[in-house]
Parts: C-alpha cells; structure tokens; sequence
C-alpha cells in the first residue's frame, strides 16, 4: 500500500493483518478498502441502537433467549 | 392424469396417491425426472440429479408399500436438497469450485429424517456459493421459471425454482438472512424459515451458526408443513437443537382466521416498497379481514439499522469458518463471496459481541411486539424478481443495490429465532411474484402454518404455474450463466 496516499482505514488494515498473522497482499488491502469502509460505517449504526443491559445472545442461550423458559 | 401432469400436483395430493396405490413411487420419479430432463436446463436449478440412486430408491419404496410397510407421509415423494446440505456417495459442492468434488460419507441429520419419511432424494438444488452472496461462475445463476432471464434472489435459489417448475415436490433450504424465503418469494412458492433451534443444523455446511436455519420449500402451505413436520426435533449432533417433545404442526391448519389476532407491520420511516407490491400486500391483509382476522398495527425496530447486526455476526462467523479456504485457495472463490468473507477478518470482536447484544435486544423487542396478537404480517420483499445481472431496483422512485433491497424484510427474524413464512399474494404487470411474510411466537408454527394455509385457501394464487410449465416451447432457451 502506498504510504503517502495512507488512510485511516488503510492503516489499520495494514496493521491488523501484520498483528494477526494475515496473508494479504498490499494490492488486496487496497481492493478491499472501500469495503472495509463501507462495512465500518454499516457497524457504526449498531451503536445507535438503546440496548440497555441486554446480554450477547450466543447460542448456547437459545433456549433462554427465545422462550424465557 | 398423464405422467408430466403429475409433477403440478400438490406433495400431499401425490403422497395420497402413492399410499392408496393409484400410482406408484417409480412412476411418480419417472415423472419427475423427465420434467427435469425437459426444464431443468432452462431453470439450472439442479446441480447434482440423482436419477440412478432416486429410481433404486423408488423401486425399494414400491416394495415395501406392496408388502404392508409405508414409512410415512414423504413415502415415494421426490425431494431435493439445497447443494450445502450433506448426502451421503452424492457430491455435495456447497456452490464452489473449492467443494466441487466433496462425497460427503454420511447424511444431515434432515436427510436422515427425510429418508425415515420416505422421501426420494432426486437431485442437489443450485445455491449462492457457500450460501452467500453470489452464484459461482461454475454452477451459474439459478433462472427464475416465471422468466427465465430473471433470477431467483437467493441463496436457496436453486430449492426454489425446482419448486415452482415442478422440478421436485418440496425442497429443502437455509436462511440466514432470508435465504429460504427471499427465493421463494421471487419464484411464488412456499418458503418456512421455522423457529432457532426447531430444526437441526447437524450436516449442513454452515454460513453463520448463529443465524443458519433449515427449512422447507413447497407449492402449498399444507406441504411445507408435512415437510417440516418430518425434520423437526431434537438431535444430539447439533446442540442448538431444542430438546421439546414432537408436535403435530399441521393438526389445526384448516381452522382460519376467524377470531384471529393479526398484527400488521406499521409503515416505517425507510419503508420503499415498489407499487404493485403495496398494492398486493394490501389487498392480502383485507382478505384476512374479510375472513374475520382482527388486524392490529404492530411497531418494530428500524429493519435496515437492524440488519447491521445481522451482517456483523454473519460475516465474523462465515469468515472465522472459512479461514482455511481464505488462506489456501482465495482465488478459486467468486469474487464478489471472497469480498464478503475476508470483510469478516477485519470486524472487532467488541463489534460481533456488540452485534449480538443488539440481537438480544431486538428479539426482547419483537417478542414484545408478538405478545398479544397470533401472528404477523409484512412484505417478504420490497420488490419482485428482477432480470439477472442488474445491479439495482426501482423501489417506488428510489435506485437501491439489489441485496440490500432484497435483505430489507428477511434478516430481522434470523436474528431474533421466530418462525416466518413466504406465499405467494400476487404477481406485478410482468407477471412475476408478489408474496406476503407471516411471523409467529417462537415455537408457535402451527399457528404461522395456519394463518397462511387460511390465506392460501381464500386466493389462487399458488394455484399458478410458471408458463414454461404449460408451453415447452418456452423451455428451448438456456438459463443465463
């Protein structure tokens, strides 16, 4: 990726996948930004949802969850 | 009845046939597989036939029925298989090319049961490759039989065309985020998403395991229900299988309406529907009406801010299953499922927990919204079919991407586990389907199956047939690829 046209999103993609041990190639980071954007901007609208003190609903909790038995 | 009429009969009208003798299970497959051999290319919803192991079938179950034995209400009834749901010495591909050559050496457990029922497992149904996003250049797009230029929605898109060009009697699908009802919608048949954990998932390649739901697709309401009768229940091999005793789901389908509590979905303020949809949608609710249905509006959370939660969890669990084919063969993928998958590295673990908080929230929200009334009603889609390859929909003057247009109705109740089921309420001016969404309490699918059962007897609309049925002519022009 190149530095001097860096992004904050391109930035992170590029650290992320260095931490993590992720095979992407500089080219694919840069085909897959605007996605990655996209799909921040898409995940930031969960935050506006009020969720009070709800619990992650895993599905070993179904049971619970769905009947409140 | 000559040997192809056979194939536009209701599962339940041939089983019925098949029990009493009138006709037997090879014949009936016989039947089946040449409508396949006639259609099956134009729709290209099959990618696996199993005509030698479906006629050897057929055959055993012709003579167990001649020495006293029926299995059950499947018995000698041609079923397909959405492609993501294992069967064993019959490849199973998934929808890609990384999968192309897998034999799977043991069944689902909904084969399994399916088998128990009787069924005749004819062919492996076409699919979104790895039941997401887009079908794979391999296999190609799935035509939808109302126009077969016009595709399917997906991802069971292959279940749901077989269904409608009487390529099968029932299919069985996934949704994770409408995947069973989207297609159905667009190619006017029956699609039931039951509720989380009514059905098991032991044998079915997964998408999301939080979200994944199996279900059956079929030409009428009752037929569905016989279906999903068979596959419900517990099932050691898969633990998000609910541990409740057998139900008969399809006992009190002939009831009606009549005293009914019937919610309708309130108008929401990112609501976009296209024109002859809200005009089928509103003519569906005043027969419920009509029929002594009290209909009461019902508020629920913002669908589209909704559905974030849905993609969030769905992509972080597709891409945690699928790292090792991200690593090992990125480019054997469709371009546009890659996209989708390696998205999912890149969600936070606070984001997927966060999403799964709002799923908790909203399931609270929606059971609330459920309390009180018997079931509810809602567009399964914003739109009718659209011609395969265009990138956006007209929704009554706004331009929307076509998934997200598609996924507006649908992702809701994969988050939050209620049963809900597609039928068909119309068709717009170029003759493709309408349908019409009814959810239910969890667990309370009788009640889902017999409101749409009520609405199916009032109308004919399933009584339709895609014109390439009627005209064979129309079947001479390949599917799209």
């Amino acid at each position: 990726m190149d530095e001097t046209a860096a992004t904050p999103v391109s930035e992170f993609m590029r650290g992320y996948v260095r931490l993590a041990g992720l095979d992407y190639s500089t080219e694919r980071l840069r085909e897959l930004e605007p996605e990655i954007t996209a799909l921040y901007e898409d995940m930031a609208k969960m935050w506006t949802t009020p969720i009070g003190d709800a619990e992650p609903a895993l599905s070993f909790a179904v049971e619970k969850i769905y009947t409140h038995e | 009845m000559n040997d192809d009429s056979l194939c536009d009969e209701p599962l339940t009208g041939i089983a019925e046939l098949i029990k009493t003798r009138r006709v037997s299970a090879v014949e009936v497959t016989e039947a089946t597989l040449a409508r396949i051999d006639r259609l099956g290319a134009t729709c290209n919803c099959y990618i696996t036939v199993a005509g030698d192991t479906a006629r050897k079938h057929a055959h055993a179950l012709d003579e167990l029925l001649a020495a006293g034995v029926h299995l059950g209400p499947l018995h000698g009834i041609p079923i397909s298989l959405k492609d993501n749901i294992a069967s064993a010495n019959v490849r199973t591909t998934v929808g890609s090319a990384i999968f192309k050559d897998w034999v799977p050496d043991r069944n689902a457990t909904v084969l399994d049961r399916l088998n128990a029922a009787g069924a005749v497992m004819i062919g492996k149904a076409n699919l979104y490759e790895f039941a997401f996003g887009a079908p794979h250049p391999l296999y190609g797009a799935t035509g939808n039989p109302w126009n077969p230029s016009h595709g399917c929605g997906g991802s069971s898109s292959g279940s749901a065309s077989a269904v409608a060009a009487g390529l099968c009697y029932g299919s069985l699908g996934t949704d994770t985020g409408g995947s069973i009802r989207i297609p159905s919608a667009m190619c006017g048949v029956v699609g039931f998403k039951p509720t989380y954990g009514r059905v098991s998932r032991a044998g079915v390649v997964p998408q999301s395991a939080n979200l994944d739901h199996v279900g059956p697709l079929a030409r009428t309401v009752r037929d569905a229900g016989v279906i999903f009768q068979a596959i419900s229940g517990a099932d050691r091999a898969d633990p998000t299988a609910i541990n409740r005793p057998p139900a008969d789901f399809v006992a009190q389908i002939d009831l009606g309406v009549d005293g009914l509590r019937i919610g309708v979905l309130a108008p929401q303020p990112t609501e976009r529907l296209q024109d002859d949809v809200r005009a089928s949608l509103s003519a569906a609710y005043a027969t419920l009406a009509d029929a002594g249905a009290e209909l009461v509006d019902v508020t629920l959370p913002d669908l589209t801010e909704v559905r974030a939660a849905c993609w969030t969890i769905m992509r972080a669990e597709a891409a945690e299953y699928h790292r090792p084919h991200l690593r090992s063969r990125p480019e054997e993928l469709h371009p546009a499922v890659r996209t989708l998958i390696e998205g999912g590295e890149f969600i936070p673990a606070t984001e997927y927990v966060h999403a799964q908080r709002v799923r908790s929230k909203v399931a609270e929200d929606v059971r609330a919204a459920l309390s009180g009334i018997d079931a509810l009603l809602l567009p399964a889609l914003a739109m009718a079919a659209y011609p395969i390859g265009q990138k956006t929909v007209d929704l009554g003057g706004f331009e929307e991407d076509v998934l997200s247009a598609m996924t507006r109705y649908t992702p809701l109740f994969n988050l939050t586990g209620h049963p809900a089921l597609v039928l068909p309420c119309g068709f717009n001016q170029t003759g493709m389907p309408i349908s019409m969404q009814i959810v239910g309490n969890a667990f309370d699918e009788a009640m889902v199956l017999r409101v749409a059962h009520a609405y199916e007897s009032l109308t004919e609309w399933h009584r339709r047939r895609p014109p390439m049925v009627a005209d064979p002519a129309l079947s001479a022009e390949p599917a799209l690829r």
